[in-house]
């Protein structure tokens, strides 16, 4: 064995390179491409954190889409997604609101995401070490094959993050899309509603209202309550009414309001009325009193 | 690259190859680092020459090695061992991902050139898990089962290595058909 050794001691005769200052070199220029420690990592965190809290809020609430859409409303302009029901109640408002600064945050940090994606990549070139199969390897900077490989790799991680935003966005349009088509049905079932009322049309009216439908008068005092499609149609030309909207029709869940005037034979008023929407069909129609112009 | 006399010039006296060792290895501060690597720089990155031959791998894996090792700091508990497996697996990995045969020895690089050039190219005949440990081996001085932990591997298998690879590299050198 000592023949062999004494063999490799002849290695000793080759000169070597002193590299100590090239290693403090190495150390100083990763250490340049280290970032700080900031403040933007745990704020970013942190808007993420936030966005995905409120968003379930404003999402279990059911109020997501009037604040996704008020958001769309605000920059596009449009009718967008109807309004709340009670504008007025409070926690319709905040979690409107919540849903609105969800999705807000939400594309914030997707961009902000996106935005560090592509920090990287331009830090990624200055230097780069890669730890694989446990084992450490160095990469230099005359390397560029490994340079490309790592910039195809950022990009691959670029793509995937536009891929899934682009897919979000697509998903809440479509979303969007579907919700407001269902807003339309029930629009125009009450346009027909009105038409059936207006024209004296007693097929229209069977066909916009559930047999078991009820009309409820609310109007100076009194309160008529008709139950039954048959009911009504047995007082229909004496009971006929026209209905003028004066505000915008607004829908929540299974419950329609607007802002009317309403005309009968003898008699003219400003109020409201509210729809209970039944398998498509109108339930119930409660017609409110406020004044008479 | 610069080139230390201090270092470079001095050979090691011969006899049986230093242990690599540091005292108070628990505490790998830059200082201490720079002394590893006055004492054990030198021989690393002959080892990792002869096993690699080629000088680029040599002075990347070296340097990388140290580097990582300055950036753990207290981390490494035994910096001069770290350093050995650490240059040699860079080499490898650098090895392995060129895909190109071994270049020759780079000549003016030797100053007494004979029993060196000798060597290197009868090291260019064995495979290069074989060039592996009979470099860590002989010149590293590590045992065998040292050898294996550094490669993941067994003892048995070290030991296989070692003696075909002493069997091979004693045919090369006394029939001198080593020569590329």
């Amino acid at each position: 064995m000592d023949d062999l050794r004494r063999r490799f001691e002849a290695l000793d005769w080759i000169e070597t390179p002193y590299q100590w200052p090239d290693i403090e070199a190495r150390v100083r220029r990763e250490n340049r491409t280290v970032r700080s420690p900031g403040l933007h990592g745990p704020l970013l965190g942190l808007a993420t954190a936030a966005a995905v809290l409120v968003s379930a809020v404003g999402f279990a609430a059911g109020q997501w889409l009037p604040g996704l859409s008020a958001a769309l409303r605000w920059a596009f302009g449009g009718a967008g997604y109807p309004r709340p029901v009670t504008p007025d109640d409070v926690s319709v408002l905040a979690t409107a609101v919540a849903g609105t600064a969800g999705a807000s945050v939400l594309a914030a940090a997707g961009a902000a995401f996106v935005w560090r994606w592509m920090s990287r990549s331009l830090r990624s070139r200055r230097s780069m070490i890669e730890v694989r199969g446990g084992g450490m390897q160095t990469m230099s900077e005359t390397a560029e094959e490994h340079i490309s490989g790592e910039v195809a790799r950022t990009n691959r991680w670029r793509r995937l993050s536009m891929v899934v935003l682009l897919a979000a966005i697509v998903a809440a349009g479509t979303w969007l899309l579907v919700d407001n088509l269902v807003k339309s049905d029930i629009e125009a079932l009450i346009e027909d509603y009105g038409t059936a009322w207006e024209t004296n049309d007693p097929a229209l009216l069977r066909s916009v209202v559930t047999d078991d439908y009820t009309l409820r008068d609310l109007r100076d005092g009194t309160d008529i309550t008709l139950e039954g499609i048959d009911t009504e149609l047995g007082l229909y030309e004496v009971y006929g009414f026209t209905m003028e909207a004066r505000g915008e029709l607004i829908v929540n869940g299974t419950m329609a309001s607007q802002s009317q005037t309403v005309s009968f034979r003898t008699d003219t008023f400003e109020g409201f009325s509210v729809f209970e929407i039944e398998d498509g069909k109108i339930s119930r129609h409660v017609l409110v009193f406020v004044e008479r112009p | 690259m610069e080139n230390d006399s201090a270092t470079s010039a001095v050979s090691v006296a011969l006899g049986s190859p230093p242990r690599v060792g540091f005292a108070g290895a628990a505490a790998a501060t830059r200082t201490d680092l720079e002394a590893v690597y006055r004492r054990h720089g030198p021989r690393l990155w002959r080892a990792v020459y002869a096993y690699a031959q080629d000088r680029d791998i040599a002075d990347d894996a070296v340097a990388e090695a140290f580097a990582q090792a300055l950036r753990r700091g207290k981390a490494i508990r035994s910096p001069d061992r770290w350093v050995w497996k650490a240059a040699f697996r860079i080499a490898a990995g650098r090895l392995k991902e060129s895909r190109r045969g071994l270049p020759m020895i780079d000549a003016p690089l030797v100053r007494n050139p004979e029993p060196a050039w000798e060597l290197i190219a009868a090291l260019h005949e064995l495979p290069e898990r074989t060039r592996r440990c009979l470099v860590l081996h002989y010149y590293g001085g590590y045992r065998t089962d040292e050898i294996a932990r550094m490669l993941g591997s067994t003892p048995g298998g070290v030991r296989m290595q070692l003696t075909r690879g002493r069997r091979r590299l004693r045919q090369l050198l006394a029939g001198g058909d080593g020569h590329g």
